[in-house]
């Protein structure tokens, strides 16, 4: 560690450069995980909100909550209790005299059973009549008020806004929350119509017919159109970030090391062990990623502060801290090749004449 | 008993037709309070002849014995432990690590070899005798040939090794300081009861060594032996 710290506070400007160039992937890995967990966020935000294991659906679907439906006639008389709660979705197109439009997603719930009584309310209230609507926040920074008077679709009836919820996105757009019927309405289902699925507290729920079928949430939530694609995406480009920044302290520690052989064959001539040689280039290298960390985290705290709005960002710290150890893992695998190489330097290269 | 001791070395390079015959049947010792200077042209044999009787090289064939332990039984990490513990080595070229400064070239042997370094006050003789006590501060790249290498020097002492193997050690050096460092080596023998021993070009050395020896394709001989007191 000793040889490491004075080579890296002599050699200012080399190391610096180095430093550098690892903070600045760094700094994009930190970005690169914080938008994908923000955007992964923004298609599970609405669902994780739920708080539900499994949902139950027209099996012939392909787990596509839009294209499925479920019959009044299907839904067990005595299955609502607590953990059980039908919901209804349909893509709505939002519009507002003077506003901006929205795409969203409309999901009908019923005021009897959980979702409704679980729904938090962050201004204004629960909806308590079918022409209400409780939205998503995104909707006021978007302009939209308490008391608006919105259009949704080609529905010919407006519908008010009585209250907005945090964090109530399905699939990358808003949701609103209204009851049962206005969804059928905006459908043009008959009153037949339960709804589009049914939630679940439990792993499994059985109804009346065999057309339906339960999945786990996460089977649901990785089904989400785009969803997985995105993740694969990310974690390749995240993962591809990591690989370069372990070829690059490979490298550098390579070239360096290379430069230094001499004075290492020296230093293996007066008898320093092999081993504290090679630690020096271990210690070299955590060094070098941890101001790498250090600089890519400040960067990472800069961009926060001057990201625009509507960036889907979400600094998980606990996961960012395991980037932040796996950067640490690639460049300590960096430091072998250098490392190997320090260790069967031959003294008799630091001898001249 | 000899701090260092070579028997019937024999050292080759290559194979066949590129074999070289570098030593040829070297016999040699060197006694604690001796200086012993080794002379010979370039290709001699004489950095050969020194790496392996300090332990860095080993023979195709002969015994090296250092301090009463054979190398040919010592396994590698064992000879890094001999020579961090009772080699100084001086090294013509890339003697001191480019990044420490002079006084952190000593430090970090502190780091590597925590006892059994000179003391204080005898560390402080040292630099003073090489005029180097007012180079602490300063980087080897700072430094003037002559002031590296008298910090190799010094660096090789600072070890309190049983033998010296100095390389060419007043090759930079101007004529006062050849002969205050060949002093220096002299008095230490001396007095000190170390063995050193000078692979050198630089005849003024040889007024200083109790014992010359001459090497000539890769045959060691017997020049002169000017005191037979600590001679075995």
């Amino acid at each position: 560690m000793y040889l490491a710290i004075k080579e890296i506070l002599h050699e200012k400007l080399r190391y610096g450069l180095i430093i550098g160039m690892i903070s600045l992937i760094i700094f994009l890995i930190y970005v690169m995980t914080s938008v994908a967990i923000g955007l992964a966020g923004e298609n599970t935000q609405a669902i994780d909100g739920w708080n539900v294991q499994s949902i139950t659906m027209d099996k012939s679907v392909n787990l596509n909550l839009s294209q499925s439906s479920v019959q009044k006639s299907d839904i067990p008389s005595n299955m609502f209790a607590k953990e059980n709660s039908v919901i209804g979705q349909i893509p709505t197109i939002v519009r507002s005299k003077g506003r901006k439009t929205i795409s969203s997603m409309f999901f009908g719930i019923n005021q009897n059973q959980f979702l409704y009584k679980n729904l938090a309310v962050q201004s204004g209230g629960k909806f308590t009549k079918s022409n209400a609507v409780v939205v998503d926040s995104s909707f006021h920074d978007n302009g939209y008020q308490l008391g608006d008077k919105i259009k949704i679709n080609d529905y010919k009836k407006e519908f008010t806004i009585v209250g907005f919820s945090n964090n109530q996105k399905f699939n990358v757009a808003p949701a609103l929350y209204g009851t049962l019927s206005a969804w059928r309405d905006l459908h043009g289902y008959p009153s037949t119509f339960a709804g589009s699925a049914v939630l679940s507290k439990k792993n499994s729920l059985k109804l009346k017919s065999s057309n339906y079928k339960s999945y786990s949430i996460q089977t649901f939530i990785n089904k989400l159109p785009g969803y997985s694609a995105e993740n694969s995406t990310f974690i390749f480009m995240i993962v591809f970030l990591m690989i370069i920044s372990l070829i690059l302290i490979a490298v550098f520690l390579y070239i360096l090391t290379i430069q230094s052989l001499p004075v290492y064959a020296v230093l293996r001539a007066q008898g320093i062990p092999a081993k504290k040689l090679s630690y020096s280039v271990f210690s070299q290298s955590v060094i070098l990623i941890l101001a790498g960390i250090f600089f890519g985290a400040i960067l990472t705290a800069i961009l926060n502060t001057v990201m625009p709005q509507g960036i889907p960002v979400k600094y998980d710290f606990p996961l960012l801290l395991s980037v932040s150890l796996g950067i640490l893992i690639m460049g300590l695998i960096g430091a072998f090749i250098p490392a190997q190489k320090i260790s069967h330097v031959d003294p008799i290269q630091g001898i001249g004449g | 008993m000899a701090v260092v001791e070579l028997k019937n070395i024999n050292k080759k390079f290559g194979t066949g037709d590129a074999e070289v015959h570098v030593l040829k049947d070297v016999n040699f010792q060197v006694n604690p309070g001796q200086l012993v200077a080794v002379v010979g042209p370039s290709g001699s044999g004489k950095s050969t002849f020194l790496t392996i009787a300090g332990g860095i090289q080993t023979p195709t064939s002969g015994d090296v014995i250092v301090e009463g332990n054979d190398l040919n039984k010592m396994n590698l990490k064992q000879r890094d432990h001999l020579r961090l513990n009772k080699v100084g080595f001086v090294l013509q070229s890339y003697n001191l690590i480019p990044f420490l400064k002079v006084k952190e070239q000593f430090s970090f042997v502190d780091r590597v070899k925590k006892t059994k370094n000179v003391d204080k006050k005898h560390f402080q003789e040292i630099l003073s005798q090489l005029g180097i006590s007012n180079l602490m501060e300063k980087y080897p790249a700072q430094l003037s040939g002559g002031q590296t290498q008298r910090v190799a020097i010094a660096r090789a002492l600072y070890v309190d090794p049983a033998i010296v193997l100095a390389d060419e050690p007043t090759a930079a050096l101007d004529s006062q300081k050849v002969m205050e460092v060949g002093a220096m080596f002299r008095d230490l023998a001396h007095n000190n009861n170390k063995a050193i021993v000078l692979v050198t070009h630089d005849e003024r050395l040889e007024d200083f060594a109790d014992v010359i020896y001459q090497i000539l394709d890769g045959k060691l001989s017997l020049l002169e032996k000017k005191s037979d007191k600590k001679v075995a």
